[in-house]
């Protein structure tokens, strides 16, 4: 039998940990259709089954307010795996339960997997499993994900529980009040058995005559309650008491799907009203939202009260919180936080990312272009294999490739640092700063990374947990000067600022934060204009890394940026290759000036005058840029025959003016970021449609700011 | 709770170190889900445990775990000030 097991829990219960153990290399890792959110997969032998395992985002709760919660209830609900595997961390237990409550509302087969549990009893705390799973209704086991511990019993108990027949239902130990306001819910609804409020073509049948009978079909298609597009696979109808539990908590989004009859509607409003009548007895001014929520932790109290649990506050979180007094004190707090960025700079790009680079730079630009060449001539390859080979796929890929080192050196830090808990402490301190974007802290890092790389700035805002925020910090990481842009810098400022240098460069990055802050706001306004959700983190305690995990994190990075180099960027580059090298009408040409990019180029070029660099020659020079930043530098030595930088940058004030080469400067710091950061964005965001949309964004804004630069320069007279 | 008049206020208006037990959330909307999700339920006893460098976020201790919150979230809470022991934990 095929079966297939959810696997959900809170952020931060050692669900990734668990999901990695359990299934060892082979996964399969997508997005959910429709959505940036990530989906990981993989199959293994459960006892005489097949499983497949699903991990879902980790979520607190299932209410419909975000895409991660979206994808989970309407997984469960609506496809209905065979078995639920809730990962519960035993040392948050409390909080952790009120998502497992919420789990066993979905009327699947579950099983509680008790993870932490060495570190509960490390404490001094107990609690009994046994005691546990019986108040609860569900089997638990404990275990621990790290140390690959109890998996054999869990094993057992998800193949007992794919086949189990009966599933308790949580309402039973839901306080009177409650059960009350669901059962009348149900009743208006037209029965536990009526799944009918979800079947679309029920609905259709009689929504003249008011009454539905019967002849419900439960493979008839069924109203889709959000979260992900689907795949075509049929959506189940989801549990009726969900369905009134929801209603009861004002849930809208289920509200709208269920297609509901004015008196059903009324009734309905009655019996929430009811509920609210009843609780405000005890509760002034209480809703049927903070009612269901207190009913539930209600519950959970009683369990952990049946389950003897003692929590102890101890030397773990004593020590937590001692680590927490100097790294967000007021005063030490920032200057720690700058000098461990500091010191992943330094690292990532200074003398020990650069001989890992240039090292990288000796293998691919020396050696490999010294054989390729010389094997390619060796069979005598036609000059455009040559050139496609040498200048297009080693040049492009082989450049990128040259990223890998500093990309993996500053996933290291980001990874012990995230596993560590100082993540969400740097998000904590710096909250603040990012919070009139509509950002939270947990931006400020990729944002701060960008500074270094594009690439792998924009790889790094996967750990920004809102949906809305990560593809918003996607989007305007690219404004923040990278790296790879400071030899353009270096150029035009020897040729044209030789004494303000470090001024000029340093208004550019100023110019870069400001244009985000800008473009931030007019997103916020335009594109992601949808409401709040405040911004409540967990402060989880401080934990010694594992290498595994942080092991496996640099793979999958690594992995992650290789496929991207063999597949994106590698068609990118050879089509940049192709335009840069062909002639509209196919012709290889050895005259930049006729090649695609050139005729383009020099079409274009009236456009570019109004920002004072209206010639092809600098707009192929930009286009090469798209490469990779240096190639600016490298195609205008090309184009003005320069054979080295001292000598183009003595050339350059016949080509520009002092203004025109800052209106430069600011064109070049805001466009379109390089090939691997837009392949970076594109599996980043999920969707073309946001990549070209935040491509077009960048070009825009490139265009205006280079615009106003050098027409407000003018006014005042400079040239 | 003890017998005297104890004075409501927003959860933001406690000191570091302060405990209080949870009135109600005056705000309505995903905030107010969010916050009742997360555990901020009447009659919750809360310890403000600190704040951030910048005087926000405020980091509270509740129902055995940390949870930070921004003080326009905070200020929406109301909250009595309690002693150790008084109301539920």
């Amino acid at each position: 039998m095929n079966i297939t097991i959810a696997l959900a829990g809170n952020p931060n219960s050692g669900k990734t940990t668990l999901f990695n153990a359990l299934t060892g290399s082979n996964q399969y890792v997508g997005n959910w259709p429709g959505v940036t959110v990530e989906r990981k997969e993989a199959r293994f032998q459960l006892g005489d089954d097949e499983a497949l395992l699903v991990d879902l985002p980790g979520v607190y709760s299932l209410s419909p307010y975000t895409i991660e919660e979206n994808i989970t209830r309407h997984f469960i609900a609506q496809h209905r795996p065979d078995v639920v595997l809730n990962i519960v961390d035993a040392t948050n237990l409390e909080r952790n339960l009120y998502l497992t409550l919420q789990l066993m509302e979905l009327e699947r087969p579950m099983v509680i997997a008790l993870n932490l549990i060495d570190e509960v009893e490390k404490r001094g705390g107990k609690i009994d499993c046994a005691r546990l799973s019986a108040a609860m209704g569900v089997p638990v086991v404990p275990i621990s994900a790290k140390k690959r511990q109890g998996f054999d019993e869990l094993f057992q108990k998800l193949h007992g529980q794919a086949h189990a027949a009966v599933v308790p239902h949580p309402l039973e130990q839901y306080d009177d009040s409650t059960r009350r306001a669901v059962k009348e819910l149900i009743v208006a609804m037209g029965g536990a058995s009526a799944h009918s409020v979800f079947d679309a073509e029920e609905h259709y049948e009689h929504r003249d005559d008011r009454h539905r009978d019967d002849d419900h079909d439960s493979s008839a298609p069924h109203a889709h309650i959000g979260g992900y597009a689907d795949e075509g696979d049929k959506d189940q109808a989801p549990p009726t008491a969900w369905v009134a539990l929801k209603l009861l908590e004002g849930d809208q989004t289920i509200a709208q799907a269920a297609y509901l009859t004015p008196d059903q509607k009324h009734s309905i409003e009655r019996a929430v009203r009811d509920y609210e009548a009843r609780g405000r007895e005890q509760y002034p001014g209480i809703d049927s939202l903070t009612l269901l929520a207190d009913c539930r932790y209600g519950v959970i109290e009683r369990v952990l009260k049946e389950a003897k649990v003692e929590k102890k506050v101890t030397s773990q979180d004593e020590i937590s919180a001692r680590i927490d007094k100097i790294m967000t004190h007021k005063y030490l707090a920032f200057p720690i936080f700058l000098v461990i960025m500091g010191v992943m700079f330094f690292l990532a790009f200074g003398p020990v990312g650069s001989f890992l680079t240039d090292g990288m730079d000796l293998l691919i630009g020396e050696y490999l272009t010294g054989w390729a060449g010389a094997g390619l001539s060796a069979v005598s390859a036609p000059e455009w294999v040559r050139s496609l080979v040498l200048d297009g796929v080693i040049a492009g890929v082989g450049g990128v490739l040259t990223f890998l080192p500093q990309i993996l050196i500053i996933f290291l830090f980001l990874s012990v640092l995230e596993d560590s808990g100082y993540m969400s402490r740097a998000a904590f301190i710096t909250d603040r700063l990012l919070r009139k974007l509509g950002l939270s802290g947990r931006s400020f890092i990729p944002m701060l990374v960008g500074f270094g790389c594009t690439t792998t700035a924009v790889m790094s805002a996967r750990g920004v947990e809102n949906d809305r925020d990560r593809r918003m910090t996607i989007m305007l990481t690219p404004f923040m000067s990278c790296g790879a842009k400071l030899p353009v810098y270096g150029l035009f400022t020897a040729a044209f600022f030789p004494g303000a240098s470090y001024l000029v460069v340093f208004s550019l990055y100023l110019l870069g934060m400001a244009v985000m802050v800008v473009c931030g706001l007019l997103l916020r306004k335009v594109t992601f204009k949808e409401g709040d959700t405040p911004f409540l983190m967990e402060l989880p305690p401080y934990r010694i890394p594992t290498v595994k995990n942080v092991a496996r994190r640099l793979w999958d990075r690594a992995k992650d940026f290789l496929t991207r180099a063999g597949t994106l960027i590698f068609a990118m580059s050879v089509l940049i290759w192709f335009l840069k090298s062909f002639s509209f009408s196919f012709q290889m040409v050895s005259d930049p000036e006729q090649s695609i990019f050139g005729v383009i180029g020099q079409a274009v070029a009236p456009v570019f005058s109004v920002m004072g660099f209206g010639e092809w020659r600098k707009i192929v020079a930009l286009l090469s840029g798209l490469v990779a930043k240096e190639a600016v530098v490298s195609t205008m030595m090309v184009l003005y025959s320069a054979s080295d930088n001292a000598m183009l940058a003595s050339m350059l004030p016949n080509f520009f003016t002092p203004l025109s080469a800052y209106s430069f400067l600011v064109f070049t710091l805001l466009y379109i970021p390089c090939v691997s950061a837009v392949a970076a964005m594109r599996r980043e965001l999920g969707s073309w449609k946001y990549t070209l949309q935040a491509m077009a964004m960048q070009l825009i804004t490139a265009g205006v700011m280079a615009t106003l630069v050098y027409q407000i320069g003018r006014l005042f007279g400079l040239s | 709770m003890k017998d005297q008049v104890q004075e409501t206020l927003g959860l933001s208006g406690l000191k570091n170190g302060e405990s209080a037990m949870v009135l109600r959330i005056g705000v309505e909307g995903r905030t107010k889900r969010r916050l009742v999700e997360m555990g901020l339920t009447p009659g919750t006893i809360i310890t403000i445990s600190k704040r951030a460098p910048l005087g926000d976020p405020i980091e509270i201790s509740l129902r055995g775990y940390e949870l930070t919150l921004r003080e326009e979230d905070a200020r929406q809470i109301q909250v009595v000030r309690s002693g150790k022991g008084a109301g539920r934990s």
